[in-house]
Formats: C-alpha cells, sequence, structure tokens
C-alpha cells in the first residue's frame, strides 16, 4: 500500500479533521450541557 | 507551478511534504478560531462582537448574518473559480501527479472548508443566551444557533466527507476520471446546495432584524436578495460541466433535463420571493460571473475552453408569467413556470447549443430531451415555489409540501436512471482509414471512417465525433465529423495522435453511446501498452467507459458499486431534508413574527 494510492485521503486530512474536531466540540458541550440540566432537575426533584 | 507529465503521474498522487505543511497550517487555523470562539462567548474579548456589529451596519443586516455573508461570499468565488479550474486542468491534461500537484486543488479545499466555518461563525456569535431568530436552535441553556448557519456548516461537512469517501471510492474503484463519479458530486453538490442557505439566511436574519436591529434599505436588499439567487442558479449548474467543455460521458438528454433543475427552482422562488425584475437579474448575474471566471481560467490561466449555458430565456418567461394574475396563486405559478421553462425555455437553450456549444442538441434527442426534462422541470417549478413560500412564512401544509418535493425526487430519479440506461452494439466495427498530416514528431491525423453494420447508425445522430483530450494545456480538442454515405463519415480537421493524448471515435445515437480508440498513449501505471494510430484499421465499437476512463477498475463485484451508491445517496438525501427542514422552520419563524406584527398593529388601532 502505497501513501500515493491515498490521493484523497490524503487531501481530507487538512481540512475534515479540523472540521469533525470542531464539531465534535459543540456535540460534546451541548450533550454536556443536558446531561447537567437533567442532574439539575432530578436534584430539584429529590430535595422537593 | 509544478504539473507532471500525465503519463508518467501514479494513478495515486505523492506531494507529502505540501500535505503536512497544509495539515499544520489548517490546524493552526483551527485551534485560532476554536480560541476565539470560546473567548467570545466567555466574554474574555470584545472586538470579535465589534467586527460582527461593523459588518452588520455595513450590510444592514444583523452581526451574525453578516459575518458568515462575508465568508461565504469568499468561500463560493473561491471554490467556484478552482473547481472550474480544476475540470479545466483535468480535461487537458488527466490525472494529477499528486493531491495538491495541482494548483487547483488548494482553492477547493480552502473554499470547502471556509464554508463550514462561514456556517459555524453564525453557530458561536450569538452569546449570553440571545435568540439570534425565532427559528434558532438551542445548543444549551445560554446559547441558540440559528438554524441556516447549521444548515450551511452542514453543506460544508458533507462536501468535505466527500474527500475521504472518495478516495475509498477510487481504490475500490480506481480513479473515474469523470465529475460524475458519486463523491464528485459530494464535492460539488455541497458547495451548489449552500447557495440556498445563504437565501435562508438572508431570510432568517431578517426575521431577527424585524425585531430590533435595523434592516437594509430597500434596494440594498433587493439587489443582495437577488444576487443570491443568480448564486443559486450557479450553484445548482455546477453538475452540467462536462457538457460545458464538450466531454459529456454521458447522454445528451441529460443537459436539458439539469438546465431546467438550475433554471426552475432559483428562478420562480426569486420572482416569487423578491418581485418584478429578480429573476432576471439573476440570470444576468450567472452570467456575468460564469463569464469573468471562464474569462480568467481560459484567457489567463491558459487551461482548457468552456462555454455555459444562457438562462435568460427562462428568466424571461418567468418575468412574463410574474406580470398575470397567476403569481398570486403561487403552486400553480411554480408548476406553469416549470412547465414553460422545460418546453419554450429550453427551445431558447436549443438554439445557444447550435450557436455556442461543442455539440448541439440534435434532433435524436428532442424527444427524449423532452420526456426526461418536463416532470422535472414542472416539480422543480413547484418546489422554487415552495422555497418561496417558506421564505415568506406562507408554506402549505406538510403533506402538501413533502408529497411535491418526494414526487419532484422521484421525477428526477427516474429521468437519471433513464438517461443512465445507455447500449453498445454487438458486433459493431469500424473500419478507419487516417491520413498523416502534422509535423514530424507531433503527427496529427485526418481520418476516414466506416462503420458495420451498414444500419448501425440512423440519419439524425445525436454525434459522430473524434475528440483527443487530456494531451496537455489546452488539451480538448473535438470534431464533428462530416457525413460522407450512410455510414461513412470523413474529420474536418486533423487530430493529435502522440505524447499523451486520448484520442477516440465517439458515437451516441439514440440510446447507444460507445466509442473506437484511434490512439492511446502507452500508461506504466496501469501496465497499459500505447494503442498506436495505425495507416487503416479495425477495431471493434466498445463502451466509452473502457476508453475514457482507463483508469476505472472495472472488476470489483457488483454489490460494492451499489453499496457504494447507497451511502452517497444516503449523505444525499440527507443534505436534501436539511434543507427542506430548514426552510420550514424558518418559514414558522416567519409566521409567527407576521402574527407578532399583526397583533402589535391590532393593539395600536
Amino acid at each position: 500500500m502505497r501513501f500515493a494510492d491515498h490521493h484523497a485521503a490524503v487531501l481530507a486530512i487538512p481540512a475534515v479533521l479540523p472540521a469533525l474536531v470542531v464539531v465534535g466540540v459543540v456535540v460534546m458541550i451541548a450533550v454536556r450541557d443536558r446531561r447537567e440540566q437533567r442532574r439539575k432537575a432530578e436534584d430539584a426533584e429529590d430535595s422537593e | 507551478m509544478h504539473l507532471a507529465d500525465p503519463g508518467a503521474a501514479p494513478v495515486g498522487g505523492a506531494a507529502l511534504d505540501q500535505v503536512i505543511g497544509l495539515t499544520v497550517g489548517a490546524g493552526v487555523v483551527t485551534l485560532v478560531l476554536l480560541f476565539i470562539a470560546w473567548q467570545h462567548r466567555t466574554h474574555r474579548i470584545e472586538w470579535f462582537q465589534r467586527l460582527g456589529d461593523l459588518a452588520g451596519r455595513l450590510l444592514g443586516t444583523t452581526a451574525w448574518a453578516a459575518l458568515a455573508l462575508v465568508f461565504i461570499t469568499v468561500t463560493l468565488v473561491t471554490a467556484d473559480l478552482g473547481f472550474m479550474w480544476d475540470v479545466s486542468l483535468h480535461a487537458g491534461r488527466g490525472r494529477d501527479d499528486g493531491p495538491l500537484a495541482n494548483p487547483a486543488h488548494y482553492f477547493i479545499l480552502v473554499g470547502l472548508f471556509f464554508l463550514f466555518i462561514a456556517g459555524m461563525a453564525a453557530v458561536v456569535f450569538p452569546r449570553d443566551a440571545a435568540k439570534p431568530s425565532r427559528s434558532a436552535v438551542r445548543i444549551t441553556s445560554s446559547w441558540f444557533a440559528p438554524v441556516s448557519g447549521i444548515y450551511l456548516a452542514g453543506c460544508g461537512l458533507y462536501a468535505l466527507i466527500g474527500f475521504p469517501l472518495d478516495d475509498v471510492w477510487h481504490r475500490l474503484f480506481g480513479q473515474d476520471v469523470t465529475l460524475w463519479g458519486p463523491t464528485h458530486l459530494m464535492l460539488i453538490g455541497g458547495a451548489g446546495l449552500s447557495t440556498l442557505g445563504i437565501i435562508l439566511l438572508l431570510r432568517e436574519n431578517e426575521v431577527s432584524a424585524n425585531e430590533g436591529a435595523g434592516t437594509a434599505p430597500t434596494w440594498l436588499r433587493w439587489l443582495i436578495v437577488s444576487t443570491a439567487f443568480g448564486a443559486g442558479i450557479i450553484g445548482l449548474s455546477v453538475f452540467q460541466n462536462e457538457f460545458e467543455y464538450g466531454v459529456a460521458q454521458f447522454r445528451m438528454s441529460f443537459q436539458p433535463m439539469l438546465i431546467a433543475i438550475s433554471a426552475a427552482i432559483p428562478l420562480v422562488a426569486a420572482r416569487l420571493f423578491v418581485g418584478p425584475g429578480a429573476a432576471f437579474f439573476a440570470a444576468c448575474f450567472f452570467l456575468g460571473v460564469r463569464g469573468v471566471i471562464s474569462f480568467i481560467v481560459t484567457d489567463v490561466f491558459g487551461q482548457a475552453h468552456y462555454v455555459f449555458s444562457l438562462y435568460l430565456g427562462s428568466a424571461i418567461l418567468i418575468e412574463l408569467l410574474g406580470a398575470t394574475s397567476l403569481r398570486r396563486k403561487p403552486l400553480w405559478f411554480g408548476a406553469v413556470g416549470g412547465f414553460l421553462i422545460g418546453t419554450v425555455g429550453m427551445a431558447i437553450e436549443a438554439v445557444w447549443t447550435r450557436l455556442v456549444f461543442p455539440f448541439p442538441w440534435a434532433k435524436d434527442m428532442w424527444a427524449e430531451g423532452l420526456a426526461m426534462t418536463l416532470p422535472v422541470a414542472v416539480g422543480c417549478g413547484v418546489c422554487g415555489a415552495l422555497f418561496a413560500l417558506g421564505l415568506q412564512g406562507r408554506l402549505p401544509s406538510k403533506r402538501v409540501s413533502v408529497v411535491a418535493v418526494v414526487l419532484t425526487l422521484l421525477a428526477i430519479s427516474a429521468s437519471t436512471a433513464n438517461g443512465l440506461y445507455a447500449t453498445v452494439p454487438d458486433n459493431g466495427k469500424a473500419t478507419v482509414s487516417l491520413q498523416q498530416v502534422g509535423m514530424p514528431g507531433k503527427p496529427e491525423v485526418i481520418a476516414k471512417v466506416r462503420l458495420e453494420p451498414a444500419n448501425l447508425i440512423d440519419a439524425n445522430p445525436t454525434w459522430v465525433q473524434i475528440l483527443a483530450w487530456q494531451g496537455g494545456g489546452e488539451g480538448v480538442i473535438s470534431d464533428r465529423l462530416h457525413r460522407t454515405g450512410p455510414n461513412t463519415w470523413e474529420s474536418t480537421k486533423p487530430m493529435p495522435v502522440y505524447g499523451n493524448w486520448k484520442t477516440l471515435l465517439r458515437l451516441q445515437d439514440g440510446r447507444m453511446m460507445a466509442a473506437v480508440p484511434i490512439f492511446l498513449p502507452a500508461d506504466e501505471a496501469l501496465n497499459a501498452p500505447e494503442l498506436p494510430a495505425s495507416a487503416s484499421f479495425t477495431r471493434d465499437i466498445v463502451p466509452e467507459i473502457s476508453i475514457l476512463q482507463r483508469e476505472r477498475n472495472l472488476d470489483v463485484p457488483t454489490w460494492t458499486w451499489g453499496v457504494a451508491n447507497l451511502v452517497v445517496l444516503i449523505c444525499s438525501l440527507l443534505v436534501i431534508a436539511g434543507l427542506c427542514v430548514t426552510t420550514a422552520r424558518i418559514s414558522r419563524g416567519v409566521a409567527e413574527a407576521d402574527a407578532r406584527d399583526d397583533r402589535l398593529e391590532m393593539s395600536l388601532t
């Protein structure tokens, strides 16, 4: 398997990876926020 | 700029130092952007907010929309220039000797990356739980993102994912030197469909701008939105490229259908949403931009020449229809507009192909072209009307909208399936005698051709041509052969048969699409010997793909082809679904804002 055989995959590294990193960060923030809110809601229920 | 001898170019490519450089560069840019976004959202910096506010004041929009608009304009100009340049390079020189050895790839890569960044700029800008618009999507309890920004970033991501998929594709099937490789369609389709996202972004911005910030003056708004619809024509017309160079590897009946799609959706929507003159302006913008880019690619960079469709006829038809009372029934307006574009509009384009295109629409494809075009044109006209209604916050019921979009997609699929169905004659043979002209060392030939069986080609074939391409530089030469008898033809100009030129006789008549090689260079990377242009020879008529795409690996099992196409199809349907959902969400936001304005008026009176 030669480096030369992976024309487009090589092109993809500089562009696709950063984009996926950015999407990953945003999704992570969204998921963490939702999880925290759920926990808060549960805490509030428990204290009642 | 370095372009290696294409005959010696490996089928893959190698330029490790450039890739490392670009990766480091892109990595630093991403980190810096993430850092700025984080500092902006946590109030550690204020200059980003001020920059957005300034851009907003200049463009008469909200800050988040202005930033995205500036980014995306740069993006589309860069990507479109890179794309046209790239296709010219490939048509003229064949495959590349490395991923970044082709200078046009930098433009495409940077353009698509910034398309993603343009969308993300709109997503990260609104802070402190401020809702950028009524259609905003909640990301966290203190972060709301404009839905059009998410759609634009999605288009960028879809296009970028085309790169790694393209690699898998090439590994499975070999390199396909055609624009219509499914993964290539993702790359250009992502950028193409983002142009409709610009219009959605402008509208979403207006709904929020109405409730606070100032709006652009009427003339500026008219200009910006009409221009965006012109960009929409450019975006949707990217699929016609092979026809524009005269190197179409598909049946010609595709061309009117593709023009009808890129005419009907933006022109109908522009007239209904923006008003009189907008459709005409959009067509003029299309012609202006494509003209300038054509000038840069062919006259400044010296690459293969190409032409483009007119659209003016269709635009005038829509403007005329807009003067009737039918415009008060938008869906009917779209259907009738689509019908006019599919019939009269395409007749005008037929005349235009006769005037400027390398291969005019022959009589032989008129009926089939019309049958493939008309349902698609009517469907796209209705979809254009739906898009305009969405922007006005007046979408009809969900059922009507979904049925219209699904029927249109089915019409496009049926026409595409029919267009792809081509046949190769059994036992067809071509006897060719070549007279050598040209300089020693650079031989060129004049050909006399006799085809067997004698009734192979009817009175009106789509084309009987000799094409020579990938010879380097402005390397596309085509010659429509002169018919000298019922089954004999001869050249009208000499064709090159040396160096890296690939020279072949091409036949298209009805469903039949086939070719006979005249000269093919030796290709070490593919382990293929030279096919010489002897003084006279008789060769079998073979499928075009075996000559035009010698790089293709045709020995893979059919199911992998099916699965690979299915993956690309799913990604593409997701983007179209994204467009529909975004339009519907913005429509609801606009409707809510209008209802609120009405209530305010009522309470004041």
